[in-house]
C-alpha cells in the first residue's frame, strides 16, 4: 500500500491443505509470503482456494452466510489446515460439519478470541457487491467483520447482544403480563451490550472513512468524494449506557404493542454516499469496482493501525481493468507482505510486475 | 435402532448431558467389560439417587433429609442467603470454605427461548424466606440468562429493602490482561477490591 509499510507483528501463510471444500477434494499449496496469482480456467476452484484461506483465518466464508454451502458433494466435513510464519507463527486448523465450526491452534482446541488473534484476512471480489447493493443487514455484517478483525477478543459482545435480543423477541412475542414483568431485566442487558456495540461500530466507521480518504489521496486515483455515515440505533446509544436505556424506555409501549424489538444495533444503518448520493444509485460499474478495491486497502490500513497485518485475498482483480487502471490499483496493494489473487487470464502476472504466478488445474497447483 | 442390551445402554447414556454417541459407546463398553459387582454398584447408585434424594422444602437443594443439613444447621448464618441456579452449584461454593450462610436454589434461570419465566422458578419461595435476612447474594452464572435473572431478582429484593450483592466476575486467576476482552475487564474493574 502506498506510503505504508507493515511494521505489525504479522502472521503470514506459509502453506495450507484443503479437504472437501467446495470442489476441492484434497489440495496442498505452499505459496509462502509475497504476492501470488493463481491462474486457471473457469470452474477449476481458484476462488474456492481464496475462500478456504479466508475460512482458515476467520472461520467464515466471504461468499456465503451458510458454511454448509462449502461442503463438497456427499461429504460430512471439510477442513483447512495452515502453517503460519512470522512473529506469531502457529499451525491453525479450522473445520466444519453439521453442528458447527471447530478451531485448533497448534493441535489444541482454541477459543474464538485466541484463534482469531493469530491471523486475519481481507477479501475482495469483483462479483461481490453486497456492500453497495446489499440490504442493511449485509452492510452491518461487513461492518462487524471490520470491527472484530481489529478486536477479535471482543467478538463475544456480538454473540451476547444476539442472545439477549433473541430472548427479548421471544418475550415480546408472548407479551403477557408475565413477559412485561421481566422485560426490564433483558432491556438492561440489551442497553449494556448495545451501547458497547454501537460504540465499536461508530469508532470503526470513523477510522474507515479517514483511511479511505488517505488511500485515495496517496494513490492519486481520481474519484468523486465518498462519505460513510453511520446511523446507530438509537442515535444517542453511542453516548452512554444510560442514554441507550432511556431510548429503550421511551420505545417500551410501542414495542409491546407491535411485539417487536424496535430499538438496538440490529437496526443500525451504514450509508455510503458517492459524490453526494447513495452509492447504490450513483456509482457506475467501474466506480463500484474501484470503490471496493480502495475500501479493501482502507480496511487493511485500519487493521495495520491496530497492529494486525491481514492476508489479502483478491478474486479476479484484473477482470475488466485495463493496463493503466490495473497498475494504479495494484499500487494500493504492492507493499502488502502477502497477497493471494486469482485470474482467468494466463497473461496476468505478466501484467502485474513482481508477482509469483501459479497454474491451478484439476489435480493441483504448480508454479508457472 | 437395534434393541439389544448394549444398544439400549448406549441410547440411555447418550441422553445424559454432554455425552455424545461416541462417548456413550465407550462408557457402555467399559460397563460391559467391568466385573458384575462394579456394574451392580453403578446401577444401585443411580437408583439410590432417585429413591433417596428429594428437594429440600426450604432451599430446594437435593437432600436425604428434609430440611437439608445446611438449612437445619444452627451454626450457619441464617441472615445470609446465597441464590444459585441449580442444586449442584452449592458444592463448589461450599468447597471454598468462605461461606457460612444458607442457600436458595432457583431450579433454573429466566430463559424466554425455553419458555422459562419468573413463575417457573422458585422465586416466590425465596420471597417467603426473607424475614430476618440481612443480605442476599446472587450467584447465578455470568451468561445472559444468569445476568437477566440476577437483575430481575435484584429489583424484587430491593423493593423489599433487602441488601443485595452479586458475585464478582472478572479475570480468572492466572489470566492475562492482554488476552481479556473489554466486558470482562470492565467487570473486573467494577468488582475490584482494596489490597
Amino acid at each position: 500500500m502506498i506510503g505504508l509499510r507493515s511494521d505489525s507483528s504479522s502472521s503470514l501463510l506459509q502453506s495450507l491443505t484443503i479437504q472437501d471444500f467446495r470442489c476441492l477434494e484434497g489440495l496442498s499449496w505452499s505459496p509462502g509470503p509475497g504476492q501470488h496469482v493463481l491462474v486457471g480456467s473457469n470452474g477449476v476452484g481458484k476462488t474456492s482456494v481464496l475462500e478456504a484461506v479466508y475460512f482458515l483465518a476467520t472461520t467464515k466464508s466471504f461468499r456465503t452466510a451458510s458454511l454448509a454451502d462449502c461442503l463438497r458433494w456427499r461429504q460430512r466435513e471439510f477442513w483447512v489446515r495452515g502453517q503460519l510464519v512470522g512473529e506469531r507463527g502457529a499451525e491453525l486448523l479450522a473445520s466444519w460439519k453439521t453442528g458447527g465450526t471447530a478451531r485448533q491452534l497448534n493441535g489444541k482446541s482454541a477459543t474464538f478470541g485466541e484463534y482469531l488473534g493469530r491471523v486475519s484476512a481481507l477479501s475482495w471480489s469483483a462479483k461481490d457487491d453486497r456492500l453497495i447493493d446489499g440490504d442493511p443487514a449485509s452492510r452491518r455484517r461487513l461492518l462487524d467483520q471490520g470491527v472484530f478483525a481489529k478486536k477479535p477478543l471482543e467478538v463475544g459482545l456480538l454473540t451476547r447482544y444476539r442472545r439477549v435480543l433473541t430472548a427479548k423477541r421471544r418475550l415480546l412475542s408472548k407479551a403477557g403480563n408475565a413477559a412485561v414483568d421481566s422485560l426490564e431485566s433483558w432491556n438492561e442487558l440489551l442497553a449494556e451490550a448495545g451501547h458497547a456495540l454501537v460504540r465499536l461500530r461508530a469508532e470503526h466507521v470513523a477510522e474507515l472513512g479517514a483511511a479511505f480518504d488517505q488511500v485515495l489521496r496517496e494513490s492519486g486515483i481520481e474519484a468523486r468524494p465518498v462519505e460513510f455515515r453511520y446511523r446507530p440505533n438509537p442515535e444517542k446509544g453511542v453516548e452512554s449506557v444510560e442514554s441507550f436505556r432511556r431510548e429503550l424506555a421511551l420505545a417500551g409501549e410501542r414495542e409491546l404493542a407491535q411485539k417487536r424489538a424496535l430499538v438496538g444495533p440490529h437496526l443500525d444503518r451504514l450509508e455510503i454516499r458517492w459524490g453526494g448520493a447513495d452509492i447504490a444509485r450513483s456509482a457506475s460499474a467501474g466506480e463500484r469496482k474501484l470503490f471496493g478495491l480502495v475500501l479493501t486497502a482502507a480496511r487493511r490500513r485500519v487493521l495495520l493501525a491496530a497492529g494486525r497485518e491481514p492476508i489479502l485475498l483478491l478474486d479476479d482483480l484484473d477482470a475488466a481493468l485495463d493496463q493503466d487502471r490495473l497498475e494504479s490499483v495494484w499500487r494500493l496493494f504492492e507493499s502488502a507482505p502477502q497477497v493471494l489473487m486469482t485470474s482467468a487470464d494466463p497473461g496476468t502476472g505478466g501484467r502485474i510486475r513482481g508477482v509469483s504466478r501459479w497454474h491451478m488445474h484439476g489435480s493441483g497447483i504448480e508454479p508457472l | 435402532m437395534a434393541n439389544d442390551p448394549f444398544s439400549r445402554l448406549v441410547a440411555e447414556l447418550s441422553r445424559l448431558p454432554g455425552i455424545g454417541p461416541k462417548t456413550a459407546t465407550r462408557l457402555a463398553q467399559h460397563v460391559a467389560k467391568a466385573e458384575r459387582s462394579g456394574a451392580e454398584a453403578l446401577a444401585a447408585a443411580i437408583v439410590e439417587v432417585k429413591d433417596k434424594l428429594r428437594p429440600c422444602s426450604t432451599c430446594y437443594s437435593l437432600t436425604e433429609v428434609d430440611p437439608c443439613s445446611i438449612c437445619s444447621d444452627p451454626e450457619r448464618d441464617h441472615s445470609l442467603i446465597c441464590v444459585v441456579e441449580q442444586p449442584f452449584n452449592i458444592q463448589p461454593l461450599e468447597r471454598t470454605g468462605e461461606y457460612r450462610g444458607l442457600y436458595h436454589v432457583l431450579m433454573g434461570v429466566l430463559s424466554p427461548q425455553h419458555g422459562v419465566g419468573p413463575e417457573q422458578l422458585k422465586i416466590a419461595a425465596l420471597m417467603d424466606r426473607l424475614e430476618g435476612v440481612k443480605e442476599v447474594i446472587l450467584a447465578t452464572n455470568p451468561d445472559v440468562e444468569g445476568e437477566a435473572t440476577a437483575l430481575y431478582l435484584g429489583r424484587l429484593l430491593k423493593a423489599r429493602t433487602i441488601p443485595v450483592s452479586r458475585l464478582a466476575f472478572g479475570m480468572p486467576v492466572g489470566g492475562d490482561i492482554e488476552y481479556t476482552d473489554e466486558v470482562t475487564l470492565a467487570r473486573s474493574l467494577v468488582g475490584r477490591r482494596n489490597v
